[in-house]
């Protein structure tokens, strides 16, 4: 397995090491949609602990809340009750204009589909994130990561040149250019055949392994959830569940 | 550049494009306006220089007219003057005339000797029987040197004495078109009006100002003694006068152009705001991930901004050099056909500036409402990706109750201006009424549309016509912009069409008044002749006989009675109540005329009628202006006995007739009767100029709104677009359960039928009701009243036209730019399988 030594901002990592800090840190987490009857609520006093550097999945059937939460875990919709520590960042209270900054600068995302911008080649969609923050880009780590993830032929091409584990594989590094805190992914494989879907995780893995990135994966799929180190386990909008997967090394099952 | 930004111009394509040339027309139309109007005053001060040119200073006599003596003795002191080197006294006159072989009017003036005119061809006029005439009068009537004018006298039809043209001058002239020497001028045989006198000072004076204002001062003083009525200007100051006239002409000018400017700038301003909603919402998605991966609503709001602020800018740019182009081709044409001094179009920095402030100012505001809802798209979006659309909002109340306040407050004062004659405010209260009136639509709209589908349902019993009504209620917002936009045009185009026809009908019920028949001549034996025109429609013999007119002092004139009948006057008249009652005559206007006129002109008369054997009968008489001379008309119920073969022949044109045709009629009345008997046909030229002013009238009108409406169909094109972009998932969910293409295609046809009859209904009402307010406001108070006409044929086009162009958008698009046709696009484009991929049940709960 490949190990880089990587200055992270102006911290330096080493991913081996580090794997007992909290990345993201969620209590009392409390979510009502509607009022009266009426009223639906999809996190009910939810408090959990994503650790650092690792690879975390979120499970449960519909309507248990795993969709909320990874709302409210990175900004993107305010809890009614509770907070959200995101690396040393309190969201809670934070107005729009901060978050959209925490958004940018400490979280990354890859979604299930429209992940890209159609008007914008893999390049721009990578840097699109610091662009916006009108910040440097780091030319000599987009190189790495563009080679890593078998991107470097393909950074001039739009995305409806590129095959859809391609798309994927753009969104996973315009993920890791950022340098954020902490990577969601939704379904990322909801929309791919299987040997793209087995792709994009290993892509992820390699994410957590080789970057020393934290990952957040909400999914329905187990064998998904399998490959990550962690199960987190929702019901009924309350955390019922956390699995620690088997050591690395038994993966894949034989 | 702002990523947001690029990215959005890279993605807009040719609905920026569309968008742009909106804006391009508008601005375009504006420049063109602007430049023409500024080239047309440039050509009127050139001309106004020219011809102050030579003359020290003008005495203005045209106050003088009753007292034929003073100006000629006013000439002459002046010339006495010590400083004055020549005073002349310029007359003019006019009257009818044959002109190169064709009847026409001669307006002459005495030629000022110390004018600067070139000649074309031959020399001034210096004999009594010569003329010289300018360019365009020449071109006018097929003159050449050498060929006749002859002058008639306006009270008896005889003809003067024949001048000859022995030169041409070119260019036009303020002075007058035709100009003879003094000596022709005491020839012509209509009286000479004294204008002014044009006065020279000696030779080392001329030109100087101070000795122009000392020469004023001693004129002055003249005029105060002998014609109080005269003033004096000099040279200075007769162009000034001239250029303030000519800035009232140049202030209409721009008040017409600016005004259907304003028009096609406020409907391109709505195609741009529903170009930018169309925009925003098929970015939504893309908007959303933006946000999610961090840019600030500030930062989408912006590029949206700036996105209308550079498609204004360049769109300006380009509506600046297509209104130049256009200004340029327009003056080109001018000078070669029209006006060989039109001065050259200059791009004026004035035209420059207002082109491109207006265009990026109305294009940023317009973009503002989209930006803000760029801005409020939510990140979580990009989470739920293939949901279908939530449903909209219910009636925004802001919205309405804004629309409803504007639309009454505008439609009031669309009303008042009918009332009061006053375009203006005509014009103001309209834009603001209408845009009241697409501020409430969002609450009206869908509520009719979700009607007449649930109308449609029942009647046909059909599940479509049910999904439309549904629809209506999913999707108000789409529904309105997409109705909104072929109201735009369907607005326009009624008001002109109705406007035109309320002035055509107002015109012809007044003409009817005046002139009930279109031609009579004294003559039964015309009726085969007249009847061989296509112009005429009709004609009837009227029994008659020839009387003799006798004055009270015993002076006898041919005449004629003639007894007309309720069928004559039901197949030929214009108008049902013509017929006189009995003891009621109508008299011709030569009993009005001459040394005892029967009565007061235009006056009801007392006449006898003595017929041979029969005793004395008194009738009270109306002037009937349309009759030829001598004429007597009685009621064919008064039982006299009269001849067909002694009558007269009346005649109805066709109501399309040409001036040239009822000239032709003429010409045959004269060739068959002969050119002594007596006839009309005033009342069908009459009508034919007014129908052919008309006709050009309404040409240059939709000429001039041809822009907006170019601009109102780009709309439309563009929120069609909207509409299948948003339709290709639902389309999708519907083929998935079950609906067949078919189905699919008969639901977007239904809706877009529904969506046209109710921008016909709503626009279809809007335009009759400003085209009669129009045509209201525009009349001069109380000369007639306005009869609303609708042309129901013309407003069957203009429907059918609307319903072509809301459902068969392919046709359209590929007409404009050949871009994927969006009704195709929706109903092809959904294999089920495919789409339903992407597609999740909206809510996880």
């Amino acid at each position: 397995m490949l190990r880089c030594g990587l200055t992270w901002g102006d911290r330096t990592v080493d991913p081996m090491t580090h794997t007992s800090a909290v990345a993201v840190k969620a209590t009392d987490l409390i979510k009502t949609y509607g009022t009266g009857d009426a009223a639906v609520r999809p996190l009910k006093r939810l408090s959990l602990e994503i650790p650092a550097a690792r690879f975390t999945a979120v499970m449960g059937p519909s309507g248990s809340g795993k969709s909320t939460l990874m709302h409210v875990l990175a900004g993107l919709d305010a809890p009614d009750g509770g907070s959200v520590i995101v690396g040393d960042v309190e969201l809670t209270g934070l107005d729009d204009r901060r978050l959209t900054r925490v958004r940018r600068e400490r979280i990354g995302f890859i979604f299930q589909a429209y992940n890209l911008v159609p008007s914008m080649t893999a390049q721009e969609n990578i840097l699109l994130p610091s662009r916006l923050g009108r910040a440097s880009v780091d030319r000599a780590f987009l190189e790495l990561v563009a080679e890593r993830l078998g991107l470097t032929e393909r950074l001039h091409h739009r995305p409806f040149e590129l095959s859809g584990g391609q798309q994927q594989r753009v969104a996973v590094a315009r993920a890791l250019v950022s340098r954020p805190d902490v990577i969601f992914a939704d379904e990322p494989t909801g929309n791919l055949d299987q040997a793209a879907g087995a792709e994009v995780l290993d892509l992820l893995r390699a994410a957590v392994d080789e970057f020393g990135q934290t990952v957040i994966m909400v999914t329905h799929d187990a064998g998904a959830a399998a490959r990550a180190d962690r199960t987190v386990l929702l019901a009924d909008g309350r955390l019922v569940d956390t699995l620690e997967a088997p050591p690395p090394r038994s993966w894949p099952p034989r | 550049m702002n990523p947001v930004l690029r990215a959005n111009l890279r993605s807009g394509g040719t609905r920026l494009f569309a968008a742009g040339a909106a804006i391009a027309v508008a601005v375009a139309f504006v420049v063109t306006s602007l430049l023409m109007v500024d080239a047309f005053s440039r050509t009127m001060e050139s001309q106004a220089e020219a011809e102050a040119a030579g003359a020290d200073l003008m005495v203005e006599v045209s106050g003088l007219v009753d007292d034929p003596q003073t100006p000629a003795a006013l000439a002459d002191q002046i010339q006495d003057l010590d400083d004055v080197g020549d005073a002349q006294l310029i007359r003019s006159a006019f009257a009818p005339a044959e002109i190169g072989g064709r009847d026409g009017f001669l307006g002459v003036s005495e030629l000022p000797e110390h004018l600067p005119v070139e000649f074309t061809e031959g020399r001034a006029a210096e004999a009594a029987d010569e003329i010289t005439v300018t360019e365009q009068f020449a071109d006018a009537y097929g003159l050449t040197v050498g060929d006749a004018v002859t002058p008639e006298d306006p009270a008896t039809g005889d003809a003067g004495d024949p001048y000859t043209v022995v030169g041409l001058i070119s260019g036009i002239q303020r002075a007058g078109s035709a100009f003879v020497s003094p000596a022709g001028m005491d020839a012509f045989p209509e009286e000479a009006f004294p204008e002014s006198i044009r006065v020279v000072l000696a030779e080392s004076l001329h030109g100087d100002a101070g000795a122009q204002r000392i020469v004023q001062e001693q004129i002055q003083d003249l005029i105060e003694q002998h014609a109080p009525e005269a003033s004096v200007l000099t040279h200075e100051e007769i162009v000034e006068a001239w250029l303030e006239d000519l800035a009232g002409t140049s202030d209409i000018l721009v008040t017409i152009g600016l005004g259907f400017g304003a028009i096609a700038v406020f409907v391109a301003g709505l195609v741009i705001t529903n170009t930018f909603g169309v925009l925003v919402a098929s970015r939504m998605s893309t908007l959303a991930l933006l946000r999610a991966v961090g840019a600030t609503a500030r930062q989408l709001k912006q590029a949206t901004l700036a996105e209308g602020a550079l498609l204004g800018v360049v769109g300006s740019a380009v509506g600046v050099l297509l209104g130049f182009g256009a200004a340029y081709g327009l003056g080109t044409a001018a000078r070669g056909l029209w006006l060989e001094d039109f001065a050259p179009v200059r791009l004026t920095v004035v035209a420059v500036v207002v082109g491109l402030v207006l265009g990026t100012v109305v294009t940023g505001a317009a973009s503002l409402f989209p930006a803000l809802r760029a801005g409020r798209t939510s990140p979580m979006q990009a989470l739920r990706p293939a949901d279908v659309a939530p449903a909209e909002g219910g009636v925004p109340r802001v919205r309405t109750t804004i629309g409803v306040v504007l639309g009454v407050l505008g439609l009031g004062a669309v009303v008042a201006a009918a009332l009061l004659h006053s375009p203006l405010l005509g014009v103001a209260g309209a834009m603001l009424g209408f845009l009241g009136v697409l501020l409430a639509a969002r609450a009206i709209v869908p509520a009719v549309v979700r009607g007449l589908g649930l109308l449609l349902a029942r009647i046909t019993g059909g599940e479509v016509p049910r999904l439309v009504a549904q629809n209506a209620r999913q999707t108000p917002g789409r529904l309105t912009t997409t109705t909104s936009a072929l109201l735009i045009g369907v607005t326009l185009v009624v008001t002109m069409t109705v406007g035109a026809a309320t002035a055509q009908r107002s015109l012809d019920e007044e003409q009817a008044d005046r002139y009930p028949v279109d031609a009579a001549v004294a003559s039964a034996d015309v009726g085969a002749a007249v009847d061989a025109e296509d112009a005429v429609t009709g004609s009837a013999t009227v029994p008659g006989e020839p009387a003799e007119e006798t004055t009270e002092d015993g002076a006898q004139a041919p005449a004629q009675v003639v007894a007309a009948s309720a069928e004559t006057v039901a197949e030929i008249a214009r108008r049902d109540d013509l017929l006189p009652e009995p003891g009621q005559a109508l008299l011709s206007a030569s009993f009005y005329e001459g040394e005892q006129p029967v009565a007061q002109w235009g006056e009801t008369a007392t006449v006898t009628l003595k017929a041979a054997g029969e005793e004395p009968l008194q009738v009270q008489g109306e002037m009937a202006g349309w009759l030829p001379p001598g004429t007597v008309v009685v009621s064919s119920a008064a039982g006299w006995d009269l001849q067909e073969a002694e009558g007269q022949t009346w005649m109805r044109f066709s109501d399309t007739a040409t001036v040239d045709e009822v000239m032709q009629v003429s010409g045959t009345l004269t060739d068959v009767a002969g050119a002594e008997t007596p006839a009309t046909v005033e009342a069908a030229l009459s009508r034919a100029s007014i129908s052919g002013v008309i006709d050009t009238v309404l040409l240059v009108v939709l000429i001039l709104l041809a822009a907006s409406v170019v601009v109102a169909v780009i709309g439309v094109s563009n929120t069609l677009a909207l509409s299948v972009f948003e339709r290709r998932r639902e389309a999708a969910l519907l083929r998935a359960l079950g609906l067949s293409r078919g189905g699919v295609r008969r639901l977007v046809s239904t809706e877009a039928v529904l969506m046209a009859v109710v921008a016909l209904l709503i626009g279809g009402g809007l335009g009759v009701f400003f085209g009669w307010a129009g045509v209201s406001s525009l009349v001069a108070e109380d000369v007639m009243g306005v009869a609303l006409a609708v042309p129901w044929g013309r407003l069957g086009l203009i429907a059918a036209a609307a319903l072509a162009a809301a459902s068969s958008p392919p046709a359209l698009r590929l007409a404009l730019w050949g871009g994927p046709s969006p009704r195709r696009a929706s109903p092809r484009s959904s294999p089920p399988l495919l789409r339903l991929r992407c597609l999740r049940v909206p809510f996880q709960v």
